[in-house]
């Protein structure tokens, strides 16, 4: 029941037949997709990243209503200039994945002619959590009532940039759940008690990193996090350098944030990350006017360096 | 092994949140967010103990308090000529309630690494032996616990000093000594006892037991891999799709990789052992840039030859405890169950899934 | 609060009494400090800079000479962080040091052969201290005719030069070959890198044990050179270098396999390295 809706055969069958075309006529060398992890007895189907190479091995691909983590930071690791054929790469291409990948051409880390982009119009994925807790035994649910919040507030399900679409594209609904509900609330709080609020995320934080390395935001060859010189912070977690790690991550990509959201959904920790992206998209909506603060720009809003800025540090 | 007992819940939580209180560092899973985290028991509601009793694994392994992310090795101050130096190592005494078996258990695979070889880590050890566990068998394990495939049982009482059995039905709060500690422990609160007849240890045990856990079916036993597994091409298919982030390593109970890191502020400063990750690509990268893990498929390989061989060798125990924290946090479901499956159908000859 | 001696990671607190410069471009320095502890060739100790870090460093003083004189020595060359706030220190400021650790070179399993030493720039740091330790017992362990190949990128970049070209090669049954990548206008000796050097001296493998310490690259070279003279495998030793935190087989960081490198090595005869996982 919950099965059939989390899948899309006839899409799944476009899409390996696409994907063989394009690996077979050399198109493209490698192609990033998702195929479904073996199924666990009682535990949540799953899909994850894979690299097909083989035109054989297109029935290994699925899109479906798990495929988590978005694919376009693993161009980063294929092989780039010699003779390199790998990144000559394939990929799907959802409304935030087009999003994450404009952000990665943006800042020179991919360029477009080297990716071939199948674009999927997408409804939404569901939120795991939401999955556990009627998987498997309830026979009726609505899809609603499991999307991932995320996926209920995009504004972006037609993908901005692809070479071809796979199926019809939606109609894009106004964010409605979103909305900034929980920026509003913190920014109400008096200047203490936000401290406390963020103290208790922070100190729950383990450093592993997940949330930056999802983060299509998050580019950088070098991060500063494992530079030593300068070094900004070191190993230590005292909440002093917990909330160093926080500002500078999320002070990286404010401006850069596209709202995917898989900072939020991989932290084991649970920590509300996603508001500090959040609360920077609303000021710039704010103050510098822009609409729709996801959508990369020739100049983003923070990316710019003014000499006649008032403020000295940055 | 002594007999199942029960003592009044209301008594023991008293207890526990005073006289012990001021004895012990009590810690306790508390649910933070949705999150269950040990916390130190402080200003506790009334009622906690059964709450905590109640919740289930946590995100991070109980066993991680005796080695915490940020562990103090030496404060020192002044300057370059006349540094002072002062040991800042500490161990206090602790109780730690609510440790689940697959924990307790990694902490017994810890004592190897630290306690049994021959530079013995006098600080891990006397923590340990200030260290009072007390288990909770598991009521309602996680879809993904596979604990009972590598040989822990969730309701033995084995690796803890004392063990809570929580369940429904009998009069007061059922629990069992496993250690002399345990008992000394128990006696100190002198709490007003009820030995179970035999035959009610006996339900109890049968209710654990019949408690069930399809993923260890499926996983069954695994074997210690050998090294020729070393050069199998099936770390580089399964590494393409990790993301390098620590997240396996910190959740594992029987991960204890660590560096030791200097921080100063001025003229003074702590040194102190930090968690790290193997996963992480900086984490064999020598000056100079030589790196002898330099891509996904050496960091990937590593962790799994760690647990399923190179300890083996050393210690003579697979690595893991089946607690199933990768299986579900992995942000690409890279984990033990999946690995390993994928490593038998290899090793099987199958030769994988393609690629 | 750990009574003292409980702290595996606590450094003992040591003033530097001399700095040497060991090459003309000032990036290795030998560090004499006061105290020592028991110790055999090929040990390291964990030397730190408090507020910088910790880094691992082999021993180069021979225990016979700093037992008796109470210092430690070591060579360090500057390649990052601790290395550098290292040079940057002077006589009667303080650094930590914790060790010994490792396993030594067992020159006590080499009773009456002949001793092939092959080093490399700051590879020869450790050896140094095994020179010094099997020419001062050669009688006792009866140790044949000692052979030193010593190499460099320039005649500036030799280190430990009063051994080298003083002490050593006027030591009994002992012979010294130098040679640099790149000569200068002085530079009258051996032109030409170690491994090839190695060659054209062709030291006869019979009853002879070859230990070599260097950059990776003239390591694996130097192996091969060896293999071709016939040599065997466990006549050949060597030392591993990997990166290093705890250095007790602790932090998980050093191993190789089942070994840890720290603790098992950092000293391997080529029999042994072949039994490992080749990820070094
Ligand atoms: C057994 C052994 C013996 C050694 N003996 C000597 C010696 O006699 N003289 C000498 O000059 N050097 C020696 N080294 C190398 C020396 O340890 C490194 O050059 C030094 O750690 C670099 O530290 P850094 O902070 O300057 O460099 P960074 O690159 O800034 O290193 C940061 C941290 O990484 C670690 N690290 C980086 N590279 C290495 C490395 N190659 N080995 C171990 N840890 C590393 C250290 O923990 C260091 O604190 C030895 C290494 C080993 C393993
Ligand atoms: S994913 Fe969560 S726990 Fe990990 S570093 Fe990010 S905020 Fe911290
Ligand atoms: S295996 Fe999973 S959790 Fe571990 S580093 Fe890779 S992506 Fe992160
Ligand atoms: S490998 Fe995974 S399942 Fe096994 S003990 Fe570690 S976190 Fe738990
Ligand atoms: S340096 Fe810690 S285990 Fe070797």
């Amino acid at each position: 029941m919950i099965a059939a809706l989390l899948e899309d055969k006839h899409l799944e069958e476009l899409l390996r037949a696409r994907v063989r075309q394009l690996l077979e006529s050399g198109q493209i060398s490698l192609f990033l997709g998702y195929e479904r992890q073996e199924s666990l007895p009682g535990i949540l189907p799953s899909s994850v990243p894979c690299i097909i190479r083989d035109p054989s091995d297109v029935a290994r691909l699925v899109f479906d209503r798990v495929c988590h983590r978005s694919l376009v930071k693993y161009l980063l690791d294929l092989p780039t200039g010699g003779d390199s054929k790998e990144r000559r790469a394939g990929l799907v291409v959802r409304g935030c994945d087009s999003l994450a990948l404009q952000r990665l051409i943006q800042d020179h880390r991919v360029s477009r002619e080297e990716v071939y982009l199948l674009g999927i119009p997408c409804t939404g994925m569901v939120d795991k959590r939401k999955l556990s807790k009627v998987y498997p035994q309830s026979p009726s649910v609505s899809l609603e009532s499991i999307l991932d919040d995320t996926c209920l507030g995009c504004d972006t399900h037609n993908p901005v940039i692809y070479d071809e679409l796979l199926c019809e594209k939606v109609s894009e609904a106004p964010s409605s759940v979103v909305d900034f509900v929980q920026v509003r609330r913190l920014e109400a709080l008096s200047p203490d008690e936000r401290y406390k609020v963020w103290e208790a995320e922070f100190s729950r934080c383990i450093r592993c990193f997940a949330c930056r390395n999802v983060c299509p935001a998050c580019d950088c060859r070098q991060c500063t996090l494992e530079s030593n010189d300068p070094g900004w912070i070191t190993k230590h977690t005292s909440i002093s350098e917990q909330f160093m790690f926080h500002f500078i991550r999320a002070f990286h990509v404010a401006g850069r944030c596209v709202g995917c959201g898989e900072c939020e959904r991989v932290c084991p920790m649970g920590i509300n990350i996603g508001e500090l992206n959040r609360k920077f998209m609303k000021d710039i909506r704010e103050l510098f006017g822009r609409d729709n603060p996801k959508m990369p720009r020739d100049v983003e809003p923070l990316g710019k360096f003014n000499p006649d800025d008032p403020e000295e540090f940055l | 092994m002594s007999a199942t007992i029960t003592v009044d819940l209301e008594e023991l939580e008293t207890q526990l949140a005073g006289d012990v209180s001021r004895r012990f560092d009590v810690y306790v899973p508390v649910d933070e967010n949705g999150a269950v985290v040990f916390r130190r028991l402080t200003t506790p509601a009334s009622g906690w103990l059964k709450r905590s009793v109640s919740l289930t694994r946590s995100v991070l392994p109980a066993n991680k308090l005796l080695t915490p992310q940020t562990d103090p090795v030496l404060r020192f101050q002044g300057g370059p000529t006349d540094y002072e130096v002062s040991d800042a190592a500490a161990s206090t005494d602790l109780v730690i309630l609510g440790v689940k078996p697959c924990d307790a258990r990694a902490l017994k695979l810890l004592d190897k690494v630290f306690a049994d070889e021959s530079d013995i880590d006098q600080v891990y050890v006397e923590r340990r032996q200030k260290t009072v566990l007390i288990g909770v068998a598991c009521e309602k394990p996680e879809p993904t616990c596979f604990c009972k495939a590598m040989g822990v049982s969730p309701w033995s009482s084995d690796d803890c000093d004392l063990m809570i059995y929580p369940m429904q039905g009998l009069e007061g709060l059922a629990l069992k000594c496993s250690s002399d500690k345990g008992q000394a422990f128990l006696a100190g609160m002198h709490l007003t006892i009820r030995e179970l007849p035999a035959e009610t240890s006996e339900e109890i045990e049968a209710h654990y037991r019949a408690i069930p856990q399809p993923l260890s079916e499926f996983v069954g036993h695994p074997e210690a891999l050998s090294l020729d597994s070393f050069e199998l091409p099936i770390w580089g298919r399964i590494s393409e799709r990790c993301l390098s982030c620590g997240l396996c390593t910190y959740l594992c109970p029987t991960c204890y990789c660590f560096a030791v890191v200097d921080k100063s502020l001025g003229e003074r400063g702590l040194r102190a052992r930090c968690w790290d990750s193997c996963m992480f690509p900086d984490f064999l990268k020598m000056a100079g840039g030589h790196n002898p893990r330099p891509t996904k498929k050496e960091r990937v390989r590593q962790r799994f030859m760690h647990k399923l061989c190179y300890t083996h060798e050393r210690y003579g125990q697979i690595f893991c405890v089946g607690c199933g924290r990768c299986v579900e946090k992995c942000p690409v479901g890279l984990h033990f169950v999946d690995v390993l499956s994928q490593l038998r159908r290899e090793l099987a000859g199958g030769g994988g899934d393609g690629l | 609060m750990s009574e003292t001696g409980k702290n595996p990671l606590l450094p003992s607190v040591h003033t530097i009494r001399e700095v040497r410069d060991e090459t003309d471009v000032g990036d290795v320095k030998t560090f004499v400090v006061d105290g020592s502890f028991d110790y055999l060739p090929g040990q390291c100790a964990m030397v730190s800079v408090f507020g910088v870090g910790e880094c691992m460093i082999s021993i180069t003083s021979s225990p016979d000479a700093s037992a008796r004189g109470r210092y430690l020595e070591f060579a360090v060359k500057k390649v990052g962080l601790v290395t550098e706030a290292l040079h940057e220190l002077e006589p009667g400021c303080k650094i930590g040091i914790r060790g010994p650790y490792g396993n030594h070179f067992p020159f006590e399993q080499w009773a009456g052969k002949k001793l092939l030493f092959i080093g490399g720039g700051i590879g020869l740091a450790p050896l140094r201290s095994l020179i010094n330790h099997c020419i001062a017992h050669k009688e006792e362990y009866r140790y044949g005719p000692i052979e030193i190949v010593y190499g460099a990128r320039s005649p500036g970049d030799l280190c430990f030069k009063d051994e080298i070209m003083g002490h050593w090669p006027k030591c009994e049954d002992t012979t010294v070959h130098l040679t640099v990548d790149r000569g200068d206008e002085n530079w009258k000796g051996h032109v030409g890198f170690v491994p090839q050097f190695v060659e054209e001296i062709a030291p006869s493998p019979s009853d002879c044990v070859a230990i070599t310490c260097g950059p990776p690259i003239m390591i694996k070279l130097v192996l091969e050179t060896l293999r071709k003279l016939g040599f065997e495998d466990d006549q050949v030793i060597t030392t591993l270098e990997l990166k290093m935190q705890c250095g007790i087989g602790k932090c998980g960081r050093c191993n190789v396999g089942s070994k840890y490198v720290c603790k098992d090595g950092p000293v391997f005869s080529l029999a042994q390295l072949k039994q490992l996982p080749a990820e070094f």
